[in-house]
């Protein structure tokens, strides 16, 4: 195989479909929505400013508490009195605390927009200085801060932060390899029209006296690779960014800890998966007489990517159960359903390496039979290639 | 450079029931413009598809450029389809920098080309123009400088001058000689005689899949040489001695010779007839069209009558 022509088809295809509007739309949608989701609660704090507030004590019982930096408070008599201030903009709002507040009632804010979180902070602070206006200093300032604790995984020897941390250990592996199975459907739906688009076009009769087939078909899954490798790679970016802000917003520095291992599994095993359904859409691309046929076969391939989805609830709650250690020995489910089974279980070693063995030589076979089908229906223009063709290309020397 | 650039042997290919090449053996030489004849459906396309590699013959052999074909002799051959074709959403410059380097040029030497090649042909400005903004002459234009552009040895042209207009069906001819004259070996394919009779040293007529006629086209046109004159004169003539058949035309008169009559002694009786004035006297050759014709049996058409398999 000559690897320097192969790498001109990549581009070339990489080049003509990284321009497309389709792919722009759908490559920058998500991750604008992830980051403007991310970007909500950073807009909202910057936001943050003194509030005015009045305090109407309807227990009696209560003392008023000092002045915070977001907080200043204004004491009044009865409700009547705190309204007319905040109609006289003397205050920004007012709080009624009930008669019943020390039995369980709840206190009502009054004002035009509720409290911002640091707003919503001072408030409690201030309600539980209300209650032990005696009370040391330190004793506030640790109430108003959230318990964060440690979860130890005793089988994977990892600690993991309760909030933001634990919760991207268990979400982000199983939503990666949602988000791979979802752009699978990208790859097989280009592939199948690539390569129709090879026949229609009538450049395949030009391009085969230059290359062989298997340049051609694995030029094109390259190239749609990278096109794809170039959507997750600006989604992880966006993604990152998204979890950067939250992670930041809360207040955490540095990163937070995420299952590495399981995630290099899961390239690893997507790498090959995925240039196996590049494959099977090049495959259908040639099996298919048009644009139309080869969408809708596409379509059927792409449900294969999917399936681990469905499964999802089964292989979490038993990762190492038959069906899960199936469908990860079977090529087209391998990475997604291991990454499933990764975040709520050791997985053992030896079904990942044989999922990774069957994966390359499913790609390398599949790869061949491709090129084959693919010299085989090359110039049947407008045709599909008959029961009897494909059998005697695939068994031909 | 001195073996040939084909050498096909007993080559035949069938699909399904229809045969659509049968015992078919031919040479072409570097240096000459060899002219592959026959109407649509005839083989020449299978033909050029097996010399090719894209297609495998039932039988025979093919050898292309000295040996069977290869990676490295792929590189030596430029190919203009019948099926033409290229991608229509790319731009026309980088078709060619991309087909020039899976010829294996490198990028600054494919630039280098693809601008003399593009000046030459009159595209130059419309270089940055998608393919689908092309016209066909243009299209047709392109495709030609990117079976050209690499410089090969051999160059296989089905139906070039196809939806060409005069001047631009020049420019491809002259591009073409240009070839021939470096040493390339040209293959042409077409049902367009005239132009194989101006630009083709030998020839092989396919009808059905089978050669019918093959060699110098000289040599084919005197074995169809069918001993008549046409005249132009002033006067009026009833018979000529040695002239068998004596028929108006043209404002003149078609001649048939009697056998064994030479045209000169023609020409001499008409010289000493009385008051008749000789102004032309050519010897009428027999055209390509008439020879295939007369080989085929049927006047050379669009051939859209065959089964579209036998066409591929």
């Amino acid at each position: 195989m000559n690897l320097r022509k192969l790498w001109l088809v990549a581009i070339s295809t990489y080049k003509q479909q990284v321009r497309s509007t389709l792919f722009l739309i759908m490559t920058f949608a998500l991750p604008v929505l992830s980051i403007g989701a991310g970007m909500v609660p950073v807009l909202m704090a910057e936001r943050a400013t003194v509030i005015r507030l009045g305090w109407v004590d309807q227990t009696g019982a209560l003392a008023l508490p000092p002045d915070q930096p977001e907080l200043i408070l204004t004491p009044f008599v009865d409700e009547a009195q705190a309204a007319q201030a905040l109609e006289a903009d003397a205050v920004d709002a007012y709080l009624v605390i009930p008669a019943g507040y020390l039995k369980g009632a709840s206190p009502a804010y009054h004002g035009r927009r509720g409290p911002n979180e640091s707003a919503s902070a001072a408030l409690r602070l201030a309600l539980r200085q209300a209650l032990t206006p005696d009370a040391p200093e330190w004793l506030y300032a640790r109430l108003t801060r959230t318990t964060v604790w440690e979860f130890r995984a005793l089988d994977r020897d990892v600690a993991l932060h309760d909030g933001l941390e634990l919760t991207l250990w268990y979400v982000v592996p199983p939503l990666l390899g949602i988000l791979y199975a979802f752009m699978l459907l990208t790859t097989v739906n280009h592939m199948g029209p690539a390569i129709i688009r090879e026949k229609e076009e009538r450049a395949m009769e030009i391009v085969l006296t230059s290359l062989r087939p298997i340049e051609l078909v694995g030029g094109k899954i390259l190239g749609l690779s990278l096109l794809t490798l170039t959507q997750a790679v600006i989604w992880g970016l966006g993604a990152a960014i998204a979890i950067g802000l939250f992670w930041s917003q809360q207040g955490q520095s540095g990163i937070p800890l995420l299952p590495w291992g399981s995630l290099a599994w899961g390239l690893a095993l997507a790498v090959p998966n995925y240039l196996l359904f590049g494959a099977l859409g090049a495959g259908l691309g040639i099996l298919a007489g048009d644009r139309e046929q080869a969408k809708q076969i596409a379509g059927l391939v792409a449900v294969m990517g999917i399936a681990p989805v469905w499964f999802i609830g089964l292989i979490l709650a038993q990762p190492n159960g038959g069906l899960a250690v199936t469908m990860t020995l079977i090529p087209v489910f391998a990475p997604v359903v291991a990454l499933l089974r990764m975040t709520m279980a050791e997985v053992p070693v030896w079904q990942l390496w044989a999922a990774l063995g069957i994966l390359w030589v499913s790609v390398s076979l599949g790869v061949l039979v491709v090129a084959r089908l693919f010299r085989a229906a090359a110039l049947l223009y407008g045709q599909r290639l008959a029961p009897r063709q494909i059998w005697r290309a695939l068994v031909a020397r | 450079m001195s073996q040939a650039a084909i050498r096909v042997e007993h080559l035949s290919k069938s699909f399904g029931a229809v045969r659509a090449v049968r015992d078919l053996s031919l040479v072409v030489q570097h240096g000459e413009i060899f002219g592959l004849l026959g109407s649509n459906g005839a083989g020449k396309t299978t033909t050029i598809r097996m010399i090719l590699d894209l297609i495998k013959p039932d039988a025979g052999e093919i050898s292309v450029l000295g040996g069977p074909m290869s990676e490295q002799t792929k590189a030596r051959i430029g190919y203009l389809p019948e099926e033409r074709g290229l991608y229509r959403d790319m731009k026309a410059w980088d078709t060619l920098l991309f087909l020039a380097q899976l010829k294996g040029l490198s990028m600054a030497e494919a630039r280098r080309r693809a601008e003399r090649y593009l000046r030459e042909v009159d595209l130059w400005d419309a270089r940055d123009l998608k393919v689908e903004a092309y016209s066909r002459g243009m299209g047709q234009k392109l495709q030609f400088v990117a079976a050209a552009l690499h410089e090969p040895d051999l160059v296989i042209i089905d139906e070039p001058f196809s939806g060409l207009d005069p001047i631009n069906t020049q420019v491809i001819k002259q591009l073409v000689y240009r070839m021939r004259d470096q040493g390339a070996a040209v293959v042409m394919s077409t049902h367009q005689m005239h132009q194989v009779e101006e630009m083709c040293q030998r020839i092989m007529l396919v009808d059905k899949g089978t050669a019918m006629l093959h060699g110098e086209l000289g040599e084919i046109r005197e074995r169809f040489s069918t001993n008549t004159v046409e005249v132009t004169l002033q006067g009026e003539i009833e018979s000529v001695p040695g002239v068998q058949r004596l028929e108006r035309r043209d404002g003149g008169y078609r001649m048939q010779l009697a056998p064994g009559t030479a045209p000169e002694d023609v020409l001499r009786a008409l010289v000493n007839l009385p008051d008749v004035r000789v102004q032309r006297f050519e010897r009428v050759q027999t055209s390509l069209e008439e020879i295939f014709v007369q080989v085929v049996g049927h006047r050379v058409e669009t051939g859209e009558d065959q089964p579209a398999e036998a066409r591929r």
